[in-house]
């Protein structure tokens, strides 16, 4: 069985950068991520709509004002620049707060010595102005330029967001500049329409369709024929595999 | 007296206590177990079922915090799930680095008993850069050749005229040495040059040579011996022509094409070589013009 971080390294890193990846790809056989496409077609190496989760600071250099920083991370990310994105620093996620969580709910959650709350409180009373805070968003290029060129023998699977079609062909184009083979890259996604698509632009590369798994034994089979039948080559259950019950020994 | 239970369920942890109180004693030692047949969402026979429609399995969890341990990977890498995608908690690097020591263990093993099985055998001169005017490929017209010393991953059937070889990849080798199995792959390559006749093993193409790149993971052993057979035809028709033009003259590279077995297309150039522990691909050579073998 292969073994993959997801998002990179995430229980230890920050989630869908190059540290997250750059550990999963040294410490395993290679990094799931997600990929997010911008305004300006650029796909972002990104899970959530939003930066909202994950934002901790902006740039050095960014002229942004508090309420515009708010703003921009609290927009879907389709509709921001490459630019914009770029300017935001991302880390560990702040959940179950964001940084649209009002001030005296944070302050009441440090009181009570909340991890997260904290955390965010820290940010916000240092204006996220340190370089030290967070780690730049990387684009789906530049993750497979980590890939290509520093751990060839590993493998990547990209995660296509769903309903996305528009980015099928530029995930192909990313991945045929980049020079990454079919055994180096994979791509999985939720939306069966979506990785059929992503499979016509790249036949040769392995596609598979995300799968919820049902309770119902039944369904989840027709969810494994339909991927079969669409032509793709695996199917990626996003399930409980296993259920811990504990056993009670009474003595 | 010592009244020891396991319960396996909560439901009948719940049967009990609701309906025979009796049955519970003191305390309760609560051990966290994993019951692989209890609610299963990932089972061996779904692996199975997508594993038949040519599907690999690909597992992560909803529930990280659950079910991302030592425990749930090694009871999904036994149900065949293919991969598996983790968070990379602490305990993650030490059970991967554990696995892959014990794999490449494994590897060197097989790469020893390769090496026994060989030097057991005799040595056959590998017509690797021969020229047109190289004597057959038949097993028979090989000096060297003794079927007495393969083991039992090489067996040589002889009926009449006619020479099967029980090759890793299936029984449709045909008889007639106009098949030659090499690979650029260095794992096939050490697979081939085992299990093969070494008639039937050469290390590179020559010109002349019709080339059919197949797959060689075991999900497409099928295809592979579909691919043979339609090599076989080939190097028929090829040789019908030849006899009537001359020899062919320059290197043909087809891939099998997966699924089909039988669908000739041009084999696809990559920028990068494929990397190492990839899918492989065996090539077959099909001699053509008057480096065939006699029928």
């Amino acid at each position: 069985m292969k073994f993959f971080g997801h998002r990179g390294a995430s229980a230890r890193e920050a989630e869908n950068t190059l540290a997250s990846l750059s550990r999963a790809l040294a410490e395993s056989d290679g990094a799931e991520f997600d990929v997010q496409r911008t305004s300006d077609n650029v796909l972002v190496v990104l899970h959530d709509d939003t930066l909202a989760r994950t934002a901790v600071a902006w740039n050095n250099n960014n002229s942004l004002s508090e309420a515009e920083y708010f703003e921009v991370v609290n927009t879907p990310v389709n509709l921001l620049s490459w630019a914009t994105v770029r300017s935001i620093r991302v880390g560990k996620p702040h959940a179950p707060f964001t940084l649209s969580t009002p001030q005296h709910a944070l302050e009441d959650a440090a009181e009570s010595k909340s991890e997260y709350a904290s955390d965010i409180l820290a940010c916000n009373n240092n204006k996220h102005t340190e370089e030290e805070d967070g780690q730049l968003l990387m684009t789906l290029p530049e993750a497979l330029t980590l890939l290509v060129e520093q751990h060839p023998s590993k493998t990547y699977l990209v995660e296509v967001k769903g309903g996305d079609l528009e980015a099928a062909p530029l995930v192909a184009r990313d991945i045929a500049r980049s020079g990454a083979t079919p055994q180096q890259a994979r791509l999985i996604g939720f939306d069966l329409a979506t990785m059929c698509a992503v499979k016509q632009f790249l036949p040769l590369y392995h596609c598979s369709h995300i799968v919820h798994q049902d309770e119902d034994a039944e369904a989840t089979e027709a969810l494994v024929h339909a991927a079969a039948d669409a032509g793709l080559d695996s199917v990626d259950l996003k399930a409980c595999p296993i259920t811990v019950t504990p056993i009670e020994l009474s003595c | 007296m010592l009244n020891c239970a396991i319960l396996t369920s909560k439901r009948v942890l719940f049967y009990i206590s609701f309906y025979r109180p009796s049955t519970l004693i003191n305390h309760l030692i609560i051990v966290s177990f994993l019951f692989p047949n209890d609610v299963p969402q990932v089972t061996a026979a779904l692996v199975a079922t997508a594993h038949q429609r040519g599907l690999e399995v690909l597992v992560w969890v909803l529930k990280k915090e659950s079910f991302d341990h030592v425990q749930a990977w090694n009871t999904l890498a036994g149900r065949g799930v293919d991969l598996f995608t983790s968070d990379l908690p602490t305990e993650a690097f030490e059970w991967w680095q554990q696995r892959r020591e014990l794999k490449l263990l494994q590897l060197k093993l097989m790469k020893q008993k390769q090496a026994q099985r060989r030097r057991a055998m005799p040595a056959v001169p590998m017509p690797s850069s021969s020229p047109p005017s190289s004597p057959p490929l038949s097993p028979s017209s090989s000096p060297s050749y003794s079927p007495q010393l393969h083991n039992k991953t090489l067996t040589t059937i002889q009926e009449g005229r006619e020479k099967a070889f029980d090759d890793p990849f299936g029984a449709m080798t045909p008889p007639d040495g106009s098949v030659v199995f090499t690979s650029s792959h260095s794992t096939t390559t050490e697979c081939l040059r085992s299990c093969c006749a070494p008639d039937r093993f050469r290390s590179s193409a020559t010109a002349g040579d019709l080339i059919l790149s197949l797959p060689t993971s075991p999900s497409y052993f099928g295809n592979f011996n579909a691919g043979v057979a339609a090599a076989a035809a080939a190097s028929r028709r090829r040789r019908a022509t030849a006899s009537s033009r001359g020899p062919a003259s320059s290197l043909t590279n087809f891939d099998c094409g997966i699924g089909t077995g039988q669908k000739l297309k041009p084999m696809p150039k990559f920028r990068r070589p494929w990397n190492e522990g990839s899918a492989a691909h065996a090539n077959l050579l099909v001699s053509t013009g008057n480096r065939t073998s006699s029928e």
